[in-house]
């Protein structure tokens, strides 16, 4: 529901990281990674994604979407533990409730691709 | 060729957030973001919070956040307090109040004069978890109807809150839900979440609600340095 901002948010993210030489219509790929957590339907961020692209000066953007998985910390114990179905937060050491979530939450631009014969 | 870069996408949001946080800070209000899915009853704890505030002499103001209508505006206006409606629509980002629609809003209240701040967002259990706005408390509403699977569907709301509102116990007895459920699928996503049984129409779970917001206000103005002084 919020892809379109997010959509927005990545390509002005993208603008911003660019260095000043490289201009954006030789980006051919932008990677995000994007926590399990933030309920991102990576289909509707696709397609809002390459609707606007064009408008915000990336029209040969690819957009890949890389999923980071949910894990936790116990502050009781220290534990580190995975939550793979994201719906239910306790040490599987010692049952604490009181977790720290670690990964799996946020959106990142991790990388892009340039055309080759770009230099940087 | 590969660039290789981490930068968070919300850097510019969250930046705008944090500015709204130090104004808010500067003069002492406690802000709270109230977000809920559409209808769960944060228009009408908003009115009865407020009157509440009222009768103790502290002062509050309203950023109502709607995709388009100014209804729960005017269902607010009867409270006198100052209410500055932000409408989404024209931005593309209709499912959530974003830190600079605070930021806009800011500018139409008159800071020195307030102790309370509360934005209602967008109703959307999905989206408005996602942004900060610079608020200091984070209160999610979620009804007895809407039914006690829904921390486990929207685990990022109640993972983000510090306080849950289960509001509408009135209607318990007509339903075939219980209050203890839950709560213990609240805390199956958040062990740390406080619950509190609340209803917006008969004001049950009031008195528990108005401490708990005194209690984190005088916090926040501690921790700060704000105004206690002034206060003492
Ligand atoms: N029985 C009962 N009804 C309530 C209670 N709180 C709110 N309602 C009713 O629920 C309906 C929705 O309440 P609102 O306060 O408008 O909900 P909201 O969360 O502000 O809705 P949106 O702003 O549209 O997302 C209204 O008809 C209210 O009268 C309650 O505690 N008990
Ligand atoms: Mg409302
Ligand atoms: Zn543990």
């Amino acid at each position: 529901m919020h892809e379109l901002y997010v959509a927005q948010c990545i390509l002005d993210s993208a603008e911003k990281a660019l260095p000043d030489d490289v201009a954006g219509s030789s980006v051919r790929e932008i990677v995000v990674l994007v926590g399990r957590l933030d309920a991102i339907v990576n289909d509707s961020l696709t397609f809002l994604f390459d609707v606007i692209k064009a408008e915000r000066g990336f029209p040969s953007a690819a957009l890949r979407i890389d999923v980071e998985p949910v894990s936790c910390r116990c502050l009781r114990c220290t534990e580190q533990f995975a939550v793979p179905d994201v719906d239910c937060f306790f040490c599987p050491e010692c049952n604490s409730r009181d977790v720290k979530v670690l990964t799996g939450r946020g959106i990142r631009i991790m990388e892009m691709t340039v055309e080759d014969g770009v230099e940087v | 060729m590969r660039i290789p870069i981490v930068r968070d996408v919300l850097e510019e949001s969250n930046a705008r957030a944090q500015e709204n946080h130090a104004l808010l800070n500067k003069f002492g209000i406690c802000t709270v973001n109230l977000m809920s899915s559409p209808g769960s009853g944060k228009t009408t704890l908003l009115a009865r919070t407020i009157s509440e505030l009222n009768k103790s002499a502290l002062r509050c103001a309203v950023i109502e956040g709607d995709i388009t209508s100014t209804l729960d505006s005017e269902r607010l206006q009867p409270l006198g307090v100052p209410v500055v409606q932000v409408n989404t629509d024209p931005f593309g980002g209709d499912c959530h109040v974003g830190s600079h629609f605070v930021q806009g809003a800011l500018k139409y209240l008159e800071l020195d004069k307030l102790d309370y701040l509360f934005i209602e967002n967008i109703g959307n259990l999905v989206c408005p978890a996602e942004f900060y706005l610079g608020e200091h408390e984070r209160v999610v509403v979620l009804s007895l109807p809407e039914g006690e699977d829904k921390p486990l569907k929207y685990p990022l709301m109640f993972r983000e809150c510090n306080l849950c509102l289960l509001n509408k116990v009135d209607l318990a007895p007509h339903l075939e839900v219980s209050a203890e459920r839950f709560t213990e699928n609240i805390h199956k996503i958040n062990g740390a979440l406080r619950v509190i049984s609340i209803s917006g129409k008969t004001g049950e779970g009031f008195e528990e609600w108005m401490t708990w917001l005194q209690t984190r206000r005088a916090d926040h103005l501690s921790r700060h340095g704000l105004k206690a002084a002034e206060e003492a």
